[in-house]
């Protein structure tokens, strides 16, 4: 499993990455950064960075910055 | 008790009025010059239409000046004013003071919104603002004692050059005993010698027992602090809790900054990690995006750029509170315990830096093509020491660097210097050279508008070239943000009052990551919408980072998530519980148009202020050599074919710039026509009379100056 915030949680399966993952999170498309375990990724990121199983992901607001 | 030389000259007994509703309601004029103190109302027409903060801040300078005053008359005036918020130590984020004067830069007003004590306490002690002119014969200490109920001015001699040296012993000699009493406004060396002075605002931290400083940095206010010889402005205030500000409403400020800040507490670990990264977790999100200035604005990303990112800072900062005001839950002004310089007068010793923020880190790291961390703690620290802003040395440097990469400048003109991007050493002794006022750079100093003028005329530089390539806008140079790819941001940026800073508008992301507005109409909406709201927290006091930096869960789920309405509805609920004015969220935007469209005015008046003013160097825009267009050339290509409908085949490089070029600088123009249009304003860029007559601020002095630039209607 994954869990996305405090309350989703999304099967895991091997090599599944962020992209893939964000396909399955309501409002994950119009996220440009999220942090797993902590580590931010960004968007141009998402499709080749891997999600370890049981990782803790949190959807970044981008809005703000300066 | 630190033992310094300073000769009392003045002293002005005073009684320190109630705080009611979040004002004083008098407000302090000191002339250095002459020692004359004077105190006047503040009337509720001031409030009305002015609010407080900048509001207050421009109109005190807009009666001190005239036309004809530059920045290094006497009369100009250095004004300091917080807001009806500032100093409420419950809602986070709200101990701002904001600064004002004509700059050394730009010729007009200059604003800047600076943590620290300073602002509330002024307040407390019994003033709304500050307004200081004049021109000292010597170095003047000014001492507003709130607990004491006086003003002194002191002639000062031998006190310490730096700022954090300087600070530290004026708050150990006026705390007696109490350092958390005092805040303290100071400059340093590098402000005598450059344009880009920046002021130092101190607070001190009780944990780690020693005095920390945040930055009012933009446009040279330090400088004009320096010329007019005051050496530092001291204030002392002894009590802070909710009733110090006399709220209208107790209850319900209790109530609505306790939703905040509670909102802060459980969010920010999931979202930005303010509190344990401060800005820097925007470097890799940047950089991603390629977003991060590298080489001179040349790109937007770099392989190293992740070495400044949060995941390096996180380890060096040193862990604990860092809130600049008290009971920020943000407490995001992080710093760094016992680094070592490598140069310079602190060279081998310990040191505790203030930061680095994320404009700093650009600035003075990757837009330098620098990827190593202690590097941007250097130059920050001494920028800092010094009195200057990190964000005009960063990227008055950056083009320095790429002048003297493309020999449009050499080491002959450099003094020796091998300004080549990445060279941590020339960059430092650079530093060091505009504090001792000596070498490469004096000139460098004087910023990239005038050091354009001097290549062209000493060296014989490319004029073009440098125009395109200087980062600046009405004389300031850029903060640390990327926009060739961002129209909404390059006009964020060149349609900023004051100069191209990001706080007035970062749309940067809402535009090129989201697509929150793929029009035209819809640019010019958020280039009226999110300028005006982020002027609202520099006249209240207030931080703009607890606004969208931490935003609601369901924020998502709202129809203009980019506005967090949620919070935009808490503020209208602690303005009206401070104030005792009931106001809707509608009701901030239009006071905010009142203060702003009187500054667009305000520039008018010192020979600014119109379309021309408005106008970005190409570098903003888009890309300047054929270089910079190789390392996109898909993107660009795509846009010329796709976007533009340009047949490409058989374009060389230099043509393919150039069509490019064409297409960008005429969707600039047509930018500027809607945000013109949308905010009230002529074709020209003048608010128009209708629109001063709307938002009542068509005192006659404004409009004389309107009449005088032939806008009649
Ligand atoms: S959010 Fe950061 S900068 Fe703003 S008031 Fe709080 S600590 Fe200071």
């Amino acid at each position: 499993m994954v869990r996305v915030g405090d309350r989703l949680e999304i099967p895991w399966y091997s090599g599944m990455t962020v992209g893939e993952l964000l396909d399955r999170v309501p409002e994950g498309r119009e996220c440009a950064a999220v942090r797993v375990n902590g580590r931010i990724v960004a968007r141009p990121n998402f499709h080749h960075t891997p999600v370890p199983e049981g990782a803790q992901v949190h959807l970044v607001p981008m809005i703000a910055g300066g | 008790m630190t033992e310094l030389h300073l000769k009392s000259t003045k002293v002005y007994p005073y009684r320190r009025p109630s705080i009611d509703k979040g004002y004083a309601n008098q407000s302090l004029h000191i002339d250095v010059g002459s020692d004359d103190i004077e105190t006047r109302p503040v009337d509720e027409r001031m409030k009305a239409v002015f609010v407080g903060g900048k509001g207050f801040d421009l109109w005190l300078l807009w009666q001190a000046v005239s036309e004809k005053t530059r920045w290094d008359s006497p009369e100009n005036a250095i004004c300091i004013s917080s807001g009806p918020m500032g100093g409420t130590p419950a809602y986070p984020g709200s101990g701002k003071s904001i600064v004002t004067t004509i700059s050394p830069l730009t010729g007009i007003p200059i604003d800047s919104n600076v943590g620290g004590y300073f602002g509330p306490y002024l307040k407390f002690a019994g003033f709304d603002a500050l307004c200081v002119t004049g021109q000292a014969q010597g170095e003047k200490v000014v001492f507003i004692d709130g607990v004491e109920e006086k003003i002194e001015i002191f002639e000062a001699g031998g006190l310490a050059e730096d700022a954090y040296a300087l600070s530290a012993a004026l708050t150990d000699h006026f705390g007696q005993g109490k350092p958390v009493d005092i805040s303290v406004v100071s400059t340093g060396a590098g402000a005598r010698h450059t344009r880009w002075g920046c002021l130092n605002f101190s607070w001190y931290d009780t944990k780690r027992r020693r005095v920390r400083y945040k930055q009012a940095g933009r446009g040279g206010i330090g400088t004009v602090f320096a010329q007019k010889g005051i050496k530092a402005l001291v204030v002392r205030w002894n009590q802070v809790s909710l009733e110090t500000n006399a709220p209208a409403d107790k209850k319900a400020l209790r109530a609505v900054a306790k939703l905040h800040s509670k909102e802060i507490v459980a969010l920010d670990p999931k979202q930005n990690r303010m509190a344990k990264v401060g800005t820097t977790h925007i470097v890799p999100i940047m950089n991603a995006h390629d977003c991060l200035p590298v080489h001179n604005f040349r790109y937007g990303s770099h392989p190293g750029g992740n070495n400044l990112g949060e995941e390096t800072y996180e380890h060096i900062f040193d862990p604990g509170f860092d809130g600049c005001w008290r009971g920020c839950t943000v407490a995001c002004s992080h710093g760094v315990r016992d680094f070592v310089p490598m140069t310079g007068p602190y060279q081998g010793q310990r040191v505790f830096v203030d930061g680095p923020e994320y404009e700093t880190i650009a600035g003075c790291g990757s837009n330098l093509g620098i990827f190593d961390p202690y590097t941007v703690l250097e130059l920050n620290f001494y920028c800092d020491a010094y009195g200057l802003d990190t964000i005009s040395v960063g990227t008055g440097i950056a083009f320095v660097m790429e002048c003297y990469e493309a020999g449009i400048i050499d080491s002959g003109h450099t003094e020796g210097l091998e300004l080549h991007f990445g060279n941590r050493l020339a960059a430092l002794e650079l530093l060091h050279q505009m504090a001792r006022g000596e070498g490469f750079g004096r000139i460098v100093g004087q910023g990239i508008r005038r050091m354009k003028q001097i290549f062209a005329e000493r060296f014989g530089a490319d004029a073009a070239m440098m125009a395109d390539i200087g980062m600046e806008s009405k004389g300031l140079e850029f903060s640390e943000y990327m926009t060739k790819e961002s129209l909404a941001q390059q006009g964020g940026y060149g349609l900023a009052l004051k100069g191209p800073q990001h706080d007035e508008a970062w749309l940067i992301f809402l535009d090129m990551v989201h697509n929150f507005m793929p029009t035209f109409d819809q640019k010019a909406e958020a280039l009226h919408w999110f300028p005006m709201f982020r002027t609202w927290f520099s006249l209240c006091g207030l931080c703009k980072l607890p606004w969208n930096d931490i935003v609601p869960e369901d924020n998502r789920e709202n129809p203009e998530p980019a506005k967090v309405v949620k919070h935009v509805q808490w503020y209208a609920e602690y303005f009206s519980a401070v104030t005792g004015r009931r106001v809707g969220p509608d009701d901030l935007i239009t006071m905010s148009e009142k203060v702003y469209n009187f500054q667009r005015i305000f520039n008018l008046r010192m020979g600014g202020g119109r379309r021309v003013d408005d106008a970005i160097p190409y570098r903003a825009m888009g890309p300047v050599t054929e270089d910079e267009y190789l390392s996109r050339q898909e993107r660009y290509d795509k846009q010329l074919v796709e976007v533009w409908q340009e047949p490409i085949d058989g374009l060389s490089t230099a043509e393919k710039v150039a069509l490019l070029r064409r297409h960008r600088e005429a969707q600039y123009e047509k930018l500027k026509d809607a945000v013109y249009q949308r905010r009230g304003w002529t074709a020209d860029g003048i608010p128009t009379l209708a629109t001063v007559r709307r938002l009542g601020i068509d005192f006659p002095e404004v409009a004389a100056v309107l009449q005088q630039h032939g806008v009649t209607e």
